[in-house]
C-alpha cells in the first residue's frame, strides 16, 4: 500500500505540491517540468505510466502557454522559426504518441531513463552565448528564402544581435527526433529542441530557448490530444499536476536569475541522474523502493 | 512588436489562464461535493489500461459536453473542459497567426501555418470525432 493511499485529498495535495517543486526545478534546470515529473509520478506516487505521461503533456501546454506569451511579447521568440520547425516536430510527436499505444511499458521506461540522462548531460553544456553576426557567405539558401532570421536587443551585451538559421535540413531532422521523444515519453522535450537550435541552426541560446517554449506547446497539444482520445488523461491527475507545474514554473523563472551558482545546478542534476538510473533499472524489473 | 507575435501571445495567455481557472474550479467543486473516494487512488495505480476505463476519464468532446450539460454539473467534466481548452489553445494561436500572414500577403508562412494547423486538427479530430 502506498503511503498516500490514506486519503485521496492528501494524495491530490501531494501531487500539487510535488508538481510545484518539479516546476521550479524544471525551470531552474532548463529541463521543463515533464522530464522530472513522469518518473516522480510513476515511482513515488505509483501512478500508471500512461496517466503520468498524459498529465505531463497537459502541464507542458500550460507552462508553454504562460512562458511563450511573455517571450513572444519580449521579441525573443521568433514566430517564423517556431512555426517552420514545429512542422517536423509535430509529425514526430504524432508518430511517438501513437507508438505509446503499441510499445510495452518497459521499453518506454528504458528510453525515458536514457533520454532523461542525456537531457541531464546537456544541461552541463555551456551555452554558446551570442552568435557571430549574420554573414552572407555561410547563409543557408533555405534559411534565406524562408526568412529564418531576426534580431533582438541583448541586455547583457548592450546591443542588437542579428541571427539567421544555418543547416536547416539537419535542424529539421533533429526536430523530428525531438518530436518522437516528446510524444513517446510524454514530455515537452524542450532540452532537445533547444539543443537542435543551438547546435544545428546556430541560433543565439536566448532565441533558441524562447522559440522552443513556443514550439513545445504546439507539439505537446498534438500528442496530448492523442493521449486524451485514448483515455490516458485522468482529470484528477492532470488537473493538479498542470496547475502545480505552471505555478512552479512561474516561481522558478523568478528565482532563476538568483540561482546562477553552478554548484546548485550540479546538486539538482544528482536528482536527474538518480531518476534516470531508477527508470532504466525499472525497465529491467529492478525497483529501488 | 509584430502583429503575429502580439496576437499569438494574447491567445496563448488568455487560453492558458481560462483553462487553468476551469481546472481549478472543477477540482474544488469535486472536492467540495465529496467525490474524492479512496477508489480513485487504486484506479490511478492500475497496471493495465484499456478495456475497463475509469468513469472519471473523458475521451471525447461529446462526453465532456454531456457532463457539462447535466444538472448538477459534473465537476470532473469542468476539469476536462479546462484540459480540452488547453489542447485547442495552440491551434487557435496558429489559426490567428495564419489570418495575420494572409492579410500581410505572406503566402509561404500562411502555408506553413495551414500545414501545422492540419496536423493539430488531425489529432484533435481524434478527440472530437468520437
Amino acid at each position: 500500500m502506498h503511503p498516500w493511499a490514506v486519503s485521496p485529498l492528501l494524495f491530490i495535495l501531494a501531487l500539487f505540491g510535488t508538481s510545484v517543486v518539479t516546476g521550479v526545478l524544471g525551470a531552474v534546470l532548463g529541463l521543463g517540468g515533464g522530464t522530472l515529473l513522469v518518473p516522480i509520478l510513476t515511482m513515488f506516487f505509483g501512478i500508471n505510466l500512461h496517466y503520468a505521461m498524459g498529465a505531463s503533456l497537459v502541464s507542458v501546454i500550460a507552462t508553454s502557454s504562460g512562458a511563450a506569451a511573455g517571450l513572444l511579447k519580449l521579441g525573443l521568440s521568433n514566430i517564423r522559426v517556431g512555426l517552420f520547425f514545429a512542422v517536423p516536430t509535430i509529425v514526430g510527436a504524432m508518430v511517438g504518441s501513437t507508438l505509446v499505444g503499441i510499445a510495452p511499458p518497459w521499453v518506454i521506461e528504458l528510453v525515458f531513463g536514457l533520454a532523461i540522462g542525456w537531457a541531464g548531460l546537456l544541461t552541463f553544456r555551456q551555452p554558446s552565448g551570442a552568435r557571430r553576426h549574420v554573414t552572407e557567405t555561410d547563409a543557408d539558401p533555405l534559411a534565406v528564402s524562408c526568412a529564418l532570421e531576426g534580431a533582438y536587443y541583448d541586455n547583457a551585451l548592450g546591443c542588437d544581435v542579428a541571427y539567421r538559421a544555418e543547416r536547416v535540413k539537419r535542424g529539421a531532422g533533429a526536430m523530428f527526433g525531438a518530436g518522437v521523444l516528446s510524444g513517446l515519453l510524454g514530455i515537452g522535450a524542450g532540452a532537445f529542441t533547444v539543443l537542435a537550435m543551438d547546435v544545428f541552426l546556430r541560433l543565439p541560446i536566448k532565441v533558441a530557448a524562447a522559440t522552443s517554449s513556443f514550439m513545445i506547446g504546439i507539439t505537446a497539444a498534438a500528442s496530448a490530444a492523442i493521449f486524451f482520445a485514448r483515455g490516458d488523461v485522468h482529470p484528477l491527475i492532470a488537473g493538479p499536476v498542470a496547475i502545480g507545474v505552471l505555478v512552479g514554473a512561474i516561481v522558478g523563472s523568478r528565482v532563476l536569475p538568483r540561482l546562477t551558482n553552478s554548484a546548485i545546478r550540479r546538486l539538482f542534476l544528482v536528482v536527474v541522474f538518480y531518476l534516470s538510473a531508477s527508470m532504466i533499472l525499472r525497465a529491467f524489473g529492478v525497483r529501488l523502493f | 512588436m509584430k502583429a503575429a507575435e502580439v496576437l499569438a501571445s494574447r491567445v496563448l495567455f488568455f487560453g492558458g489562464v481560462l483553462s487553468v481557472a476551469l481546472m481549478t474550479l472543477g477540482m474544488v467543486g469535486f472536492a467540495v461535493r465529496g467525490g474524492l473516494e479512496p477508489e480513485f487512488i487504486a484506479e490511478s495505480h492500475r497496471v493495465e489500461m484499456g478495456a475497463a476505463r475509469s468513469p472519471a476519464v473523458f475521451v471525447s468532446v461529446t462526453e465532456v459536453a454531456r457532463g457539462l450539460g447535466r444538472w448538477p454539473v459534473d465537476p470532473l467534466a469542468v476539469v476536462a473542459s479546462g484540459v480540452l481548452l488547453l489542447l485547442v489553445t495552440p491551434a487557435i494561436s496558429v489559426a490567428s497567426v495564419l489570418v495575420v500572414f494572409l492579410r500581410g500577403g505572406d503566402r509561404r508562412y500562411a502555408f506553413v501555418a495551414v500545414v501545422l494547423l492540419s496536423a493539430l486538427l488531425v489529432s484533435l479530430v481524434l478527440v472530437g470525432g468520437r
